[in-house]
């Protein structure tokens, strides 16, 4: 028998462990190009003999060439170099801005789903409410009031979109607590917190991580946008949305600031879809 | 159980809910760090403007009491004042609803129109080239950011041929439109991938069931089939839809106020942040969530309609 999480589930006999699954192609096409961007992102700005934020008025917006591969921007800097900086601060701060709340949400909706009563209404009432508020606007006043930065985005994604992540948890853990397997481990005697975290939230798992990445390509736009906004991440730090921010003003006369930022991005966000995709495929297999 | 019921026990449940984000809100000024009369006044502010913004606010009170009568006050239609131009946050938020409901509105109807007609081509040639190329362009659109979705439409449509305006909203009822026509297009760039992702695996299962096997044997012709029998179980996912994404829908048009320079809610909203104009920051995001929730509900008025069983539980 087969749940909607793709293991095998014993209903009868002992699971067998079944044979090794290979990651679809488009899972492991989408995890080349982010190994790439990793690899992009740390050696990057080591390889070229500019510093991403050191301004030079004198070769303001000047146009692609043999030294500056990309030109540079209107301060100056060479623009490939800050392309591929930002690579260290979007990865990272969009990672840890859904890591925290999937912890967290994890956390919250396993215990709400599979205890029931006062845990579960108190953790659904908080949801609804977070949830009545247009997430990312939410996101975007937290963030104000925190001050703005990286640390301030993250703090206020996990105060909001541990929501997502506890809804989707208490569904599976709710779903799985009237398994067969788990009434097994019931009447043999072990404790309700060890029936949850080693028989039960397991077989939550690869749903989780789906909507991990499909989190992370989310929070990659948020930081993205509230940087445009002018509340995230602050300059003269290089960030995909702030630079296509501040490459507006030139969108006619140079208009590869703004367009190669936003490429990064969304091929940062297909890449990781195409992973989540795959996953998903891989686990309903 | 019958429908009034259920819509009685869904306006109920409203209640508390609405005293939750009210709560919050008042919160959001709290959670600035250190003192927040010091935060919105700035660093140059004197000792007596921080106690007259303190005084102001009712930041001297005790956290209960600051909560009944913002509660009092939000009940009367009072938001406060803006501390900047001293404009009641009730008239600024009048002022600026206009653009905002505009690119709603035909940002909603664009995207519901492009994603039922794509859903369908899409389901209906489930496995062709086709369906791959349109579920390809999806996959992408939900990573393109929104802002700079606005500002390719600027590069490639509004510069090259001058058709559309590039920022502002004009006067007259004719040129709102006109300047609404790129936003409305980034909104639906914007929230259509998503629902054509919900939609047509909706369809494709629509379209395995029985019921449509049927219908063809007796032989309805596929528009027939399409009208007549799935658009209503379509309508539902879309209503559904909507109620999900109306948060994002909010942010989305926030954004692209911002890019095309839409004096909406949204450009309010960004701009009281870069001013620390805690009234006007608190009142926008108030009106939003009583938007949202007025969504959600109506979003299960409806679907009680279109689908009754949901009425039983």
């Amino acid at each position: 028998m087969t749940d909607h999480s793709g293991f095998t589930v014993p209903t009868e006999a002992p699971a067998v462990r079944a044979p090794r699954k290979r990651l679809p192609g488009k899972a492991r096409f989408g995890l080349a190009i982010i190994a790439l961007y990793v690899l992009a992102g740390v050696f990057g700005p080591m390889l070229l003999p500019f510093d991403p934020d050191a301004a030079n008025i004198l070769q303001r917006l000047r146009p692609p060439s043999a030294q500056h591969w990309l030109g540079t921007d209107q301060l100056g800097r060479d623009f490939l170099v800050r392309l591929l900086y930002a690579i260290r601060i979007d990865l990272p701060v969009a990672f840890l801005a859904a890591f925290f709340p999937m912890l967290i949400g994890t956390a919250l909706g396993a215990v709400a789903g599979f205890f029931g009563r006062i845990p579960d209404i108190v953790v659904s009432r908080s949801a609804d409410i977070v949830q009545a508020f247009p997430v990312y606007v939410f996101l975007l006043v937290l963030v104000f009031a925190l001050g703005s930065g990286a640390t301030s985005f993250i703090l206020a994604a996990t105060v909001i979109a541990w929501v997502g992540y506890a809804r989707l948890v208490r569904g599976e853990v709710m779903r799985l607590r009237e398994m067969e397997f788990v009434a097994a481990a019931r009447v043999s005697g072990l404790p309700p917190m060890r029936i949850l975290a080693t028989h039960v939230l397991p077989n939550a798992l690869p749903q989780t991580l789906i909507y991990f990445m499909s989190d992370i390509v989310m929070m990659v736009l948020v930081l993205s946008s509230l940087s445009f906004l002018g509340v995230g991440i602050q300059p003269p730090t290089a960030e995909w949305g702030r630079m296509i921010a501040e490459g507006q003003p030139f969108l006619r006369s140079q208009w590869i600031l703004s367009v190669a930022p936003g490429l990064m991005l969304m091929m940062f966000g297909i890449a990781l879809s195409l992973v989540a995709d795959g996953l998903d495929e891989w686990s309903r297999k | 159980m019958d429908r009034g019921r259920f819509i009685f026990r869904r306006l109920l449940q409203t209640i508390p809910l609405l005293a939750g984000i009210m709560l919050l809100v008042l919160l959001l000024l709290h959670v600035v760090p250190g003192d927040p009369a010091r935060a919105i006044g700035g660093i140059s502010a004197s000792e007596e403007q921080v106690d007259q913004i303190r005084e102001e606010l009712g930041l001297n009170r005790s956290l209960p009491v600051q909560y009944v009568s913002y509660v009092g006050n939000a009940l009367r239609g009072d938001l406060g004042r803006s501390t900047r131009s001293g404009r009641t946050v009730t008239s600024i938020i009048a002022d600026r609803l206009a653009p905002t409901a505009l690119l709603l509105a035909c940002g909603m109807i664009l995207s519901i129109a492009l994603s039922s007609v794509i859903s369908v081509i899409s389901a209906r040639n489930k496995d062709s080239v086709l369906d791959f190329a349109l579920i390809g362009v999806t996959v992408a659109g939900i990573s393109i950011p929104t802002f700079w979705a606005g500002l390719m439409l600027i590069l490639l449509i509004a510069l090259p041929t001058g058709l559309f305006p590039i920022n502002g909203f004009g006067d007259t009822p004719l040129e709102n439109l006109h300047s609404i026509v790129l936003p409305a297009l980034t909104f639906a760039i914007a929230i259509s991938p998503v629902m054509i992702r919900a939609l047509r695996a909706k369809l494709v299962d629509l379209y395995r069931q029985d019921f449509v096997m049927m219908s063809r044997a007796a032989g309805l012709s596929e528009n027939a089939i399409l009208f007549r029998h799935l658009s209503r179980h379509a309508a539902i996912i879309l209503v559904t839809m909507i109620s999900v994404q109306v948060g994002p829908m909010i942010f989305v048009s926030v954004v692209i106020e911002k890019t095309y320079a839409l004096p909406g809610l949204g450009e309010a909203l960004v701009n009281a942040v870069s001013q620390r104009d805690f009234p006007v920051i608190q009142g926008i995001t108030l009106v939003t969530a009583l938007f949202v929730t007025a969504v959600h509900l109506t979003a299960d008025i409806v679907i009680s309609f279109l689908n009754p069983r949901m009425t039983l539980k």
